[in-house]
């Protein structure tokens, strides 16, 4: 399994997830799962949906997502790594979850765009991560 | 509920059954009740081609709106 972030993770709820980043179905933390939901019902991302389908199916798709696409971790499992990494590297809500969740996972990380420390983080947990941009 | 359903047996390749016992362990479920939600959310979505162009169509979007959403957000920035 493959950990990613929000971005690669609409990717893989639309099943158009290239071989660099991995095969499906792909996980995400709580916290990135929060921000592509919070994304979604912003007005400007209902308006280009609205295009296409129905706004709310879309939400629905995201907030129960089949579990053959993407895969919400519990939060519960990798507290414990992800409250150790946040003092270890100064991490922020969103990155010490990551870094719990591949700790606790011994997942790969794959991630559309990164912070200025999150490179160094991993490096230093000994995560196996790239970050792979999204081609649009 | 139980004594409602129909027992079946199908086969799965190696990387599915791997698969299958991730997505169990990781949402704390049976391969069965896995199996039953895939095939749920498959029969809801009816033609799901339509979401998926949605979706992709709002990913590109996503980047952006996420770093305007959460510039002030101290916990869920990407910083």
């Amino acid at each position: 399994m493959i950990l990613v972030d929000d971005r690669w993770a609409v990717e893989a709820l639309a099943r158009n997830l290239p071989d660099t980043v991995g095969p499906a179905p792909v996980a995400t933390t709580h916290a990135f799962w929060y921000r592509l939901a919070r994304a979604l019902v912003d007005p400007t991302v209902r308006g280009v949906l609205s295009h296409e389908a129905d706004p709310e199916m879309v939400l629905a798709l995201v907030l129960d997502p089949p579990p053959d696409r993407l895969v919400v971790l519990d939060p519960r499992r990798t507290i414990r790594e992800a409250v150790h990494a946040a003092v270890d590297h100064s991490a922020n809500y969103l990155l010490a979850q990551l870094l719990g969740a591949a700790i606790a996972t011994g997942w790969p990380v794959r991630v559309s765009s990164q912070g200025a420390r999150w490179s160094s983080a991993m490096a230093g947990e000994g995560i196996e991560y790239a970050v792979v941009p999204v081609q649009n | 509920m139980v004594w409602c359903m129909h027992r079946t047996n199908i086969y799965l390749t190696e990387q599915q059954e791997k698969a299958l016992d991730a997505i169990a362990a990781a949402d704390g479920l049976s391969r069965s009740e896995v199996i039953r939600r895939i095939l749920d959310n498959r029969l809801r979505m009816g033609s799901a081609e339509g979401v998926e162009r949605a979706l992709r169509a709002a990913g590109s979007l996503l980047a952006e709106t996420g770093e305007r959403i959460f510039a002030e957000d101290a916990d869920l920035a990407i910083r």
